[in-house]
């Protein structure tokens, strides 16, 4: 029996190959994609769960009051609560600091590097390649690396004990070498781990500088405890700072609260629930890609029943059951499946790294294998449902009727098919719609005017910025003298960057407290070279210095209007214990990419040049860098690699998941259409086929060429304009609400609802079309004998 | 009104040549009534296709109306058929998902003819051919002899110069083939010209000029003296 269904399977793949290839092509491109996407998904999902104490293990989580949420807190806080909750066993605390040097002998490397308390290693249980986490972080000079690092500086060898110089300061002995492949973390990216060497148990209560961890007992219960420490922390504060509680909470606003390590990386609070967005855009698209070719599945397999009629009816004069003839069906499908699953491994193992590329992940097949048997469920499930289907409809033909000729084409198979095409052509159109507006906003950011100059300026890193305050003026000149510089200014926070600054600082404005306002140190050059509008008031003389006695800020418009200040110019703003004297007033600019808007905040002169911005000339910039890195590296920053950026990259970071998104949603929408469309091709070129005795007859009564096309296209046509019908409005609903998380955004486009239907429609008739004109030239005689 | 010469056709295929016709001589006049006969395979429903204009041929002359049928174009032959033949196929080839009313309208549809006289006109042929109380009924709903009627109908609608029945009979029972056959007969008596294709003699007697063919030669040709009384 089984030999016989195979013959005949291989048989008829080999006399039609076209529409079983067609399958498998559907089927391949929808096993990938979904492949790829769970592998991506199983990954993000992994997050922290190796760690086996991870369900009670809590990061602290700061919320202000109008919705700034950072997981940070001030370090003397988890030493006392502790002690006070019995509900908190332990508590670890890290500070992050980015690009701090390593060396050893010959090679140098910048890394991201982990302040950490000693039992680190504790909290998050990596292991160890070399050296053991025991004492790893108790002496002041103990320093641990991670893999990475460990191989660019020291090959495969064991580094334990070696001394590394740090910051062109320290030297540190390393104690262990850690791994993380395989270890998915938030902590993952960290190059080197080092112990505090401040006094963290009497810091500033009012410093949220530092990231605490928290172990719990268990079954504890983050979001009630919230009240409860928020009101802890502010008597602690205050009394400490000996200030009276009502004081203390006027300008800290806030909660003090945690959440579970385990939320971190997809369901932070501090994403305001966008963590998952790629995830689930993602898993959404790929599954809709997956149904779309399960739909040309079912599709093609009713169309190619006709052709299958007269074989079924045989089998069952002959005696063969329902159950028999379903069975044998089924087993073509998974045959079709086994290979397309086969060959989607190979094409995902290929395709793997460049989409981790684009995801920023490594993903591998193997170690994800946990959750490869509920991906085999998903797609087995999902093809014994579009396998059984057709099986069925096959199975039930009737018999007598076959055999006798007058088969006639099921009218209920063809409104399924419809409606199957339908489906597939609305989900394609409201993705390619979405597509043209994502691409649409992109651009708009691309292009938009940010408030300030980008083009052709270079940030460089100042490794040690104290050291730098006394060479600052001769740094500045000797940079401005070299060919192609055209002006040379500091600050500490280009577009772009993040900056600790401000957001907790206590700030009054003619005395009253202003909560929540960034500051920025820039020097007096800042806004001219940046191109930065001055509203009001005047910009800093060149002559003008940070002053600890009365400083001169300038403000900015969000300032102004947040807190309805009327004539600011003169005022006294006091921040860090310091008045400052307001001077002018500064237009709103992007500083913090498209979702963050305009937010308050005050510009004041720095004394230490943290970042060091320049504005070159286009022509020859390359030669223009290397003589600023050798002029870097000769006279200012001794035994430092020079490092540097451009500010339009630097800015383009903030956008970077965006970019993303245009990339899948438009890779996605067209391997969707592509799809769809052979799925239309085959479904047009059987129901066509089927319509030859009819084009027979309308041509022996004398109908004329083009009068028989429109006949053929009609009926695609208006399952064509239904799906369009269908998808538009969905189309809208979905993209209004993406486009409502920028606050810069374009008006909803219209040009796409109509760009994307004419395109669906003009490659539907292109491929119809194709198939009609086939229909024209028939054999008449043939058709009008015989059925 | 037809005048073939010569007509010959050879169906080729990778390893057989078969003639299908072989050198047919053949005269057709308005208001002739023919039947051609003759055993399965001998070339008449060839002969019939190709004086249709349906099928092409490989040797010798046919000319239709005094113009010359031979290296037409698929569209020039499709402005003939519309305008000037009439179709009955054995298996009534109706559209099944067209009623009756559509099916008979189609020709007028292609011939351009407006919407009113349309109306007129099928109506007219639907009682001429008693089968009006059937006209929105698909064909699946109706026997084969109303199937028959109807395919009749669709043919004259257009009242063609040639009326072309390949077994229209075929697929009919004794009582629905006589019908058709007087229904024929009647408009031959209006003065139709008609060729028709049939195995049976009995059918055959209802023309006046029977052609006899065998291996896509003309064997026979004979006047026939109406052994059958139409009522």
């Amino acid at each position: 029996m089984l030999v016989s269904w195979l013959k005949i399977f291989f048989r008829n793949f080999k006399k039609s190959p076209l529409y079983p290839l067609i399958n498998l092509f559907g089927l391949i491109a929808g096993i990938t994609c979904f492949l790829l996407a769970m592998l991506y998904v199983s990954n993000e999902f992994s997050y922290e769960k190796w760690n086996p104490d991870a369900e009670n293990t809590f990061v602290s989580l700061t919320i202000t009051n109008d919705g700034q949420m950072i997981h940070a807190a001030p370090c003397p806080l988890p030493y006392s609560a502790v002690e006070s909750f019995p509900e908190l066993t332990d508590f670890m605390l890290v500070r992050h600091r980015d690009d701090y040097l390593i060396k050893h002998e010959n090679n140098a490397f910048y890394g991201h590097t982990i302040f950490a308390t000693e039992n680190f290693f504790s909290f998050f249980p990596f292991p160890f390649k070399f050296g053991t986490a025991e004492n790893c972080l108790s002496q002041k000079d103990d320093i641990v690396i991670s893999e990475e690092l460990s191989n660019k500086l020291f090959g495969q060898e064991d580094p334990i004990g070696k001394i590394v110089q740090y910051q062109n300061e320290e030297s540190l002995t390393i104690k262990g070498v850690f791994q993380t492949d395989g270890y998915p973390s938030h902590l993952v990216g960290t190059d080197i781990i080092k112990p505090f060497d401040e006094d963290l148990k009497n810091g500033s209560w009012g410093n949220f500088n530092y990231t605490t961890y928290y172990k719990t007992i268990d079954n504890f219960d983050a979001i009630s405890f919230r009240e409860k420490f928020t009101n802890y922390y502010m008597e602690k504060g205050a009394a400490v700072e000996k200030k009276s509680l009502e004081d203390y909470k006027k300008y800290f606003t806030l909660t003090v609260g945690m959440e579970n390590i385990l939320d971190l990386h997809l369901f932070s609070i501090a994403d305001k629930g966008k963590g998952a967005s790629t995830v689930f855009i993602l898993s959404l698209l790929s599954f809709l890609i997956l149904i779309i070719s399960a739909i040309n599945f079912i599709n093609l397999s009713i169309s190619g029943a006709t052709l299958r009629a007269k074989e079924v009816a045989v089998r069952k004069s002959m005696g063969s059951g329902k159950v028999e003839l379903v069975l044998q069906f089924v087993m073509e499908v998974v045959i079709l499946c086994v290979i397309a699953f086969l060959v989607s491994l190979a094409i995902v193992e290929i395709l793997l790294p460049q989409f981790g590329n684009l995801l920023d992940r490594k993903l591998s097949i193997i170690n994800v294998m946990n959750d490869l048997p509920v991906l085999l469920l998903t797609i087995l499930g999902l093809i014994t449902f579009a396998g059984l289907f057709p099986a069925l409809y096959l199975s039930n033909f009737n018999p007598v009727k076959v055999l006798k000729g007058n088969f006639s084409r099921s009218k209920s198979g063809s409104i399924l098919k419809k409606t199957m095409i339908i489906i597939q052509f609305a989900i394609s159109a409201i993705f390619l719609i979405s597509a043209f507006i994502v691409n649409a906003q992109l651009d708009y950011m691309n292009n938009k005017d940010l408030g300030f100059d980008k083009e052709h300026m270079l940030i460089v890193e100042v490794n040690d910025p104290e050291k730098l305050a006394d060479k600052n003026e001769f740094l500045q000149e000797e940079l401005a003298k070299l060919k192609g510089v055209k002006s040379v200014f500091y600050t500490d926070r280009p577009p772009g960057t993040e900056s600790n600054n401000g957001s907790k600082t206590k700030f009054y404005y003619q005395e009253e407290p202003i909560a929540l306002t960034d500051i920025h140190l820039v020097d007096t050059d800042f806004f001219t070279s940046m191109d930065i509008a001055i509203l009001e008031g005047r910009n800093f003389h060149s002559t003008e210095k940070f002053d600890t006695v009365l400083n001169k800020v300038l403000i900015n418009e969000s300032i102004v209007k947040k807190w309805n200040i009327e004539n600011p110019i003169g005022k006294i703003i006091e921040f860090w214990d310091v008045k400052c004297e307001i001077i002018g007033i500064v237009e709103d600019y992007l500083a913090k990419g498209f979702e963050e808007e305009a937010y308050p905040a005050v510009y004041s002169i720095g004394d230490e040049p943290r970042k060091i911005m320049m504005k070159l000339q286009s022509e020859n910039l390359q030669n223009t860098i290397s003589q600023i890195e050798d002029f870097w590296v000769d006279e200012i920053e001794p035994g430092f690699p020079f490092q540097y950026e451009f500010l339009d990259a630097n800015f383009a970071k903030l956008y970077l998941e965006h970019v993303r998104l245009r990339k899948l949603v438009t890779a996605l929408s067209i391997i969707m259409i592509i799809i769809s469309l052979l799925g239309l091709f085959a479904v047009a070129s059987h129901t066509i086929q089927q319509r030859y005795k009819e084009v027979a007859i309308r041509k022996t009564i004398g109908a004329s060429e083009t009068g028989l096309i429109m006949n053929l296209v009609k009926d695609f046509l208006i399952i064509c304009i239904t799906a369009i019908f269908f998808a538009l409005p969905i189309a809208y609903l979905l993209s209004n609400r993406w486009l409502q998380d920028f606050t810069t955004r374009i008006d909803m486009p219209i040009v796409p609802y109509f760009v994307a239907p004419l395109i669906i429609l003009g490659l539907t008739i292109l491929i119809v079309l194709l198939q009609a004109r086939k229909a024209l030239n028939v054999d008449l005689v043939k058709y009008l004998k015989y059925e | 009104m037809i005048q073939i010469k010569g007509l010959s056709k050879i169906y080729r295929t990778d390893e057989l040549e078969t003639k299908a016709l072989n050198a047919v001589n053949f005269d057709v006049k308005k208001g002739e009534f023919i039947s051609i006969m003759g055993p399965s395979g001998c070339g008449k429903s060839t002969l019939l296709n190709i004086i249709g204009l349906l099928d092409s041929f490989d040797g010798g002359t046919y000319d239709f109306l005094d113009k010359s049928m031979t290296g037409l174009k698929e569209k020039q032959r499709s402005a003939i058929r519309k305008e000037k033949i009439g179709f009955v196929f054995q298996n009534f080839n109706l559209i099944d998902e067209l009623s009756v009313f559509e099916n008979i309208e189609l020709p007028l549809i292609y011939n351009k003819v407006s919407k009113s006289e349309r109306q007129n006109k099928v109506n007219e042929i639907l009682e001429r051919m008693n089968i009006a109380h059937r006209a929105k009924h698909f064909p699946q709903q109706l026997s084969g002899g109303q199937q028959q009627r109807v395919a009749v109908a669709r043919a004259l609608v257009c009242e063609p110069a040639l009326i072309l029945a390949d077994e229209p009979t075929g697929n009919l029972d004794s009582k629905n083939g006589n019908e058709v056959m007087e229904l024929l007969t009647d408009l031959h008596q209006q003065g139709a010209t008609i060729i028709m294709v049939t195995h049976s003699a009995y059918d055959a007697n209802f023309s006046n000029k029977i052609i006899e063919l065998k291996d896509g030669q003309i064997v026979a040709e004979k006047q026939n003296k109406k052994l059958i009384e139409i009522v």
